[in-house]
């Protein structure tokens, strides 16, 4: 996927052209911005526009430049207008305007290209600034969710993706603040202080009906405001239900229920279509008010003008050039009101979410997008080591106590009745080296974390197949114990027992674990093992998973899962309900050749499943009792 | 990335576009007619103000100061009231055409559901259900937020252009000419845009779906980010893809910076054509100052209408994209539902059967079963031998290649349950009446059948709770135990069972098993049996190895006959003794 985004990304370059001055570096610069937890939406806001202040300053720079020349380009027009064209129309030679002609000509292709310099470089480098600053803090935000699990245990996936997206996105639009209304402000100065030098009853005039023009523009634009929130949010159901009903597409065929799905879904659309509807009809009462009430203003001050012309104050050329500004004063006016207003409103609530999002009660001050990948994390090493090379079999991973219970007996004796779990002295059971093992097992395992500690002590330093197959309830608090465990050990790997893929082919998804990709031969042998053949797939291992996986059915999600755990070829190795989608005979194979495989090493698998328990070199059924079954 | 092999939907062309949405206005085509009146006058009466400006200009300078002439007033009052009327007109006709387009939308999204949820099930299987989903989200709403808007701009923008054209031939055929030198400048800018544009904006939205595909991958398997130590890899991986969205976003920029500024360069040679055009009348006697101010206004009234139809241009390229991938499936034939073969006395029969999906590759060969009424037939044989084809034929999703397949029952007697689970969004009642209506106590009948009544009590609001997407979550098996109680209320003649209870966590499985049990009592099921006790208690077994049938018969009977089966059976025994 990447591959191909980025040669497509060069071909289609070469199809362009170059892109010139301010593209994007080839890599992201180092990060400037920096967040800290407790922080208001406005003291965000404040942090991500000077983390690009100089794009911020030039772009603004530039947009002044450009609405500068806006409004400076009526006044070389009256100008031409003033000593070319009347004193032509009036009988002048063609040499007593030559001159002139060439001035004010000169002028006005002075202004066009400046105009064209400073909305093209304005626009651009505002843009890098907002496109900066979004990846850094969509970026900073990612990392604070991977690597803080109570921010992402307490949020779904779906909130997540949109705070590190869509909020993200709006917070950086805050950047425009800074860019576009400086220009804006300078071309209405502008525009009022040639209109006061024209004539000053027009200039004061100006000032004066401004803000009048403003106040009822934003009075128009505030149903708008109120309304288009109910609109988006009906199209959004409607989209919504359509993706749900045709998610679901072969549920409802295998009941036949196209038709009622049909009919649930046209009433849903007929909802949206009324918000959308009335959503509209206040956008149109918008826009309808907001041209007259800009075309009454410029009809009023070129009035005003020409009734100065009428009366020898001002000249022809003026009227034309007071005409020209009264007109482009309505671009910028609606740019203050309409777009930034609403902008900056957005992005202040975007800001509130994302900080709220980082700021859970007791969560330590201070920390900032530079450090973000260094955050405090047990392990984030390849779990065998030295990545791409893989410890045999016999060698314990580092930090493993291989040393201690090799005595498989202490298995059954130590574990505690299986009753109510009982609290235990935490030192009896708290593995050299790993001193916050059990303390820290969090709050659903409370009740896990004693009954177990001392079962899984034993079994996860002796080599062997073991089989857990216990009632429900120890079975879910078991998996749960295991999986902390797993994160505090760098030698132990827990995988979770949703199969969980991620965007890539097959065989990337077999070779993901830790930060380089596993061996590639190793990914193929667990490929193997897990009884997943490539003729099965449509593109063999190479064939895209996807996000989710979805277009591959469960089994095949299920056995890429479990061959990911198996090619990450930890000393301990944690499988949970490894089979439960996959057919009794794939079963049987895989059962076998994961004996094989793990060999001389510690697997623990979490299930009821025949096939494995045949296999087992013990099967446990109750935490109480370990049985030997060779 | 290497493409799937599969036939695509179907994306209707530009006639079939047209035809379609021609149908889809019917009875509205004189309103819509009536609304493109209306925003041609108010474009029209934009003009009015450059003109009027242009008189006063030769008045005032006839009149050489001190008099104001008594056509003034009337004159303010005209621009005035064109102001006015203008606000008025875009008010009524954009609300018009809100409500017309809107509602044109309305109904195409609603008849795209209907179409795609009855697309044959063959075609979906194939083309895979992405495409269908993306079309029903991504494109229902491009084309939602385009299409309402292109007709008024459009017209807008030509007319407004045609008028111009018109005052300034008016004021002088010259200054018509200067306008026309333009003309092909923006030819030549529009056709450097069409090329240079689309591919820029297509690597653009292909580097935002690879940044989304990675940031919701990461997102929505966090415990497998967790336990594998990918977060590094994770977040480096989106550092790249967020790059390269960022550098896409700069690289469109860029190109429609350029759009502006060629166009910027068309505007200024043509502004100065038309001045020099004006000097040159003007020492020649044959115009007025107020005329050559006239045409200077007016011609830069232009500008924005011009731009307004390039950017137009881009946008409607990608709905039209939309639009003809939306109509494609609304004019798909329907699936229609295979009615009985009286002749038939079993449900099912399929006699020397083959099937491939692909020619090269068979995925059954010479099958032949039967399912009699009130039996349960299963299906036994490891992945890609064909077990889920053998029961998509039986459901009617397919139609074998060779050999001879009766129904004894129509096909939408014929109820299927696949491991592939769905709760939508909507409460828990809705859920479960989706396949026939039901009261309540029918419904918490069918739910103590199959072992859901826990569930139903940890829902806060029993059959009103919200579930699926932003409801209560229900997890895969309680979906399945939704999915096992809507076949009880559809009671079918016979039911189709593929792998139904795999998705299930180790702890549900033998309520799930219990659960889909109850549902096939008594009733006739072909059962893809996933483990072998479910095998057990079916009434024949079939095993499939590499699309064909390589032993039948009950389960003593093939226990006894020492074959695949027998071994198959001996591995699963002992492991389960051994508990």
């Amino acid at each position: 996927m990447q591959a191909s985004t980025v040669s497509g990304a060069a071909g289609t370059q070469d199809a362009v052209g170059r892109f010139g001055l301010f593209e994007a570096p080839a890599e992201p610069e180092r990060p400037r911005l920096r967040v800290e937890v407790g922080w208001s939406a406005a003291r965000l806001t404040r942090a991500i526009i000077t983390s690009v202040w100089p794009y911020a300053l030039a772009g603004a720079g530039f947009r002044i430049l450009y609405n500068t020349t806006s409004v400076l380009l009526p006044i070389a027009i009256g100008k031409l207008i003033d000593t070319v064209i009347a004193p032509a129309a009036a009988g002048s030679g063609a040499g007593a305007i030559l001159p002139e002609l060439f001035t004010w000509t000169g002028a006005l292709i002075g202004l066009y290209v400046l105009m064209n310099l400073g909305f093209r470089f304005g626009g651009r480098l505002g843009w890098y600034g907002v496109q900066r600053t979004q990846f850094e803090l969509g970026q900073y935000m990612l990392g604070q969710v991977l690597h803080q699990p109570s921010i992402h245990r307490a949020n779904p996936p779906g909130r997540l993706l949109s705070l590190v997206t869509a909020d993200t996105r709006m917070a950086c639009q805050s950047v425009y603040v800074a860019v576009y209304p400086p220009g804006d402000l300078v071309g209405l100065t502008v525009a009022a202080i040639t209109l006061f030098w024209v004539h000053p009853a027009l200039g004061i005039g100006v000032v004066l009906a401004v803000p009048v023009v403003l106040g009822l523009m934003h009075l128009a634009a505030i149903p708008l405001r109120r309304r288009s929130r109910t609109e988006q949010a009906g199209l959004a159901d409607a989209a919504a239900v359509a993706a749900d009903l045709v998610t679901g597409y072969r549920v409802i065929r295998g009941l036949h229920a196209q038709h009622t799905a049909a009919d649930r879904y046209r009433s849903v659309s007929q909802k949206a279509l009324q918000s959308s509807i009335s959503a509209r009809s206040a956008e149109a009462a918008f826009d309808g008010a907001s041209a007259a009430i800009g075309h009454l203003f410029a009809a009023l001050v070129a009035s005003a003008a020409a009734l100065l012309a009428f009366t020898g104050h001002i000249t022809i050329g003026q009227v034309v050039t007071v005409s020209a500004i009264a007109l482009s004063l309505i671009a910028p006016l609606d740019a203050l009101i309409g777009a930034l207003g609403s902008i900056w409103a957005m992005s202040q609530a975007s800001c509130e979410r994302l900080l709220d999002l980082l700021t859970p009660a007791g969560r330590p001050a201070e920390s900032s997008i530079g450090q973000a990948d260094q955050h405090p994390q047990p392990s984030q090493s390849s779990l065998s080591g030295q990545p791409g090379q893989p410890q045999p079999p016999s060698q314990p991973g580092q930090g493993s106590p291989s040393h201690q219970a090799r005595n498989s007996d202490r298995v059954g004796h130590t574990s505690q009745p299986n009753q109510a779990p009982q609290p235990e002295q935490p030192g009896d059971t708290t593995q050299p080296g790993h001193p916050s093992q059990l303390d820290d097992s969090g709050p659903d395992n409370e009740a896990a974390g004693p009954l177990f500690s001392d079962l899984v002590h034993g079994y996860t330093t002796a080599p062997g197949l073991l089989v857990f197959d216990l009632p429900p309830a120890e079975r879910t608090a078991l998996a749960t114990h295991l999986t902390q465990l797993a994160t505090e050990r760098d030698d132990m790997l827990t995988a979770p027992h949703r199969p969980g893929l991620l965007p890539g082919s097959v065989l990337d998804n077999v070779r993901a674990t830790g930060d380089q990709p596993v061996d590639i031969d190793h990914a193929r042998t667990a490929l193997t093992v897990a009884a997943l053949a490539a003729h099965e797939l449509p593109d063999g291992y190479d064939t895209q998973a996807g996000y989710g996986g979805w277009q591959l059915s469960g089994g095949q999600r299920q056995r890429i899962t479990l061959a990911r755990a198996i090619a990450a070829e930890p000393a301990v190795l944690v499988l949970d309900e490894p089979t439960t989608s996959v057919d009794a005979v794939t079963e049987q194979a895989i059962a076998t050749a994961l004996r094989e495989h793990r060999a001389g090493r510690t697997t623990l698998v979490l299930s009821s499943s025949p096939a494995l328990r045949a296999v087992a070199d013990r099967v446990i059924t109750d935490s109480s009792e370990g049985k030997n079954h060779a | 990335m290497p493409e799937m092999v599969r036939p695509a939907l179907p994306v209707a062309d530009g006639r079939t576009v047209a035809s379609v949405v021609w149908q889809l206005l019917a009875g509205r085509r004189l309103a819509l007619a009536g609304i493109v009146t209306l925003f041609v006058i108010e474009a029209a009466l934009a003009l009015v103000f450059p003109l009027v400006i242009g008189n006063l200009v030769d008045t005032a300078s006839a009149s050489q100061g001190t008099r104001v002439p008594s056509s003034f007033w009337w004159q303010v009052a005209l621009i005035a009231a064109t102001a006015l009327l203008a606000g008025a007109l875009q008010w009524v006709a954009t609300l018009a055409l809100a409500r017309l387009a809107e509602t044109v939308i309305a109904e195409l999204r609603e008849r795209y559901v209907e179409s795609a949820l009855n697309l044959p099930r063959s075609t979906i299987e194939q083309a895979g259900t992405g495409d269908v989903v993306t079309r029903a989200s991504d494109d229902i709403e491009q084309i939602s937020g385009v299409l309402p808007d292109v007709l008024p701009r459009l017209s807008v923008s030509v007319f407004t252009m045609a008028l111009v054209a018109a005052g300034l031939a008016a004021l002088s055929p010259w200054f018509l000419s200067g306008f026309l030198i333009t003309v092909p400048m923006y030819v030549i800018t529009v056709r450097w845009y069409l090329r240079a544009a689309p591919p820029v904006y297509i690597a653009e939205r292909a580097a935002q779906s690879s940044r989304g595909q990675d940031v919701l991958g990461t997102l929505t398997q966090l415990p497998t980010v967790t336990a594998h130590r990918l977060e590094r890899r994770q977040l480096s991986r989106v550092e790249h893809t967020s790059w390269q969205v960022a550098r896409w976003a700069m690289r469109t920029r860029i190109v429609q910076n350029r759009l502006f500024g060629r166009l910027n360069i068309t505007e200024a040679i043509g502004l100065l054509a038309i001045l020099g055009i004006g000097v040159r009348l003007a020492l020649t006697g044959q115009t007025t100052t107020g005329e050559v101010t006239a045409a200077a206004l007016l011609f830069l009234r232009t500008v924005v209408p011009i731009q307004e139809l390039l950017f137009l241009m881009d946008e409607l390229q990608s709905a039209l994209t939309s639009l003809g991938r939306i109509i494609g499936v609304v004019n798909h034939p329907s699936e229609a539902a295979s009615a009985s073969d009286s002749r038939s006395k079993a449900l099912v029969e399929l006699d020397h059967v083959d099937f491939a999906y692909r020619p090269e590759r068979p995925a059954l060969r010479d099958v032949s079963i039967r399912i009699e009424p009130g039996t349960v037939l299963a299906v036994v044989g490891p992945t890609g031998s064909g077990k889920s084809t053998l029961a998509a034929l039986v459901a009617g999703v397919h139609e074998p290649s060779t050999g001879h397949l009766a129904r004894g029952v129509n096909s939408d007697q014929i109820v299927t349950v696949t491991q592939e689970t769905h709760v939508f969004a909507g409460t828990l009642r809705e859920n479960l009446t989706l396949g026939s209506p039901a009261d309540d106590q029918q419904i918490l009948h069918a739910l103590n059948r199959v072992n859901a009544q826990a569930l139903l009590a940890d829902l806060p609001d029993g059959l009103d709770t919200l579930v699926g997407d932003g409801g209560e979550p229900i997890t895969a098996a309680q979906a399945q135990h939704l999915a096992l109680a809507r076949i009880l209320l559809a009671d079918p003649a016979l039911v189709v069972l593929d792998e139904a209870t795999a998705e299930a966590d180790a702890a549900d499985t033998t309520a799930l098993d219990q659960a889909a049990a109850e549902v096939i009592r008594g009733r006739a099921a072909l059962v893809v049996a996933h483990r072998l006790s479910q095998a057990r208690a079916a009434d024949q077994i079939v095993v499939l190895e590499d699309g064909q049938l390589v032993e039948s018969g009950p389960h003593n009977h093939l226990v006894s006959a020492a074959g695949r089966y027998a071994s198959l059976w001996a591995a699963w025994d002992a492991g389960r003794s051994t508990a």
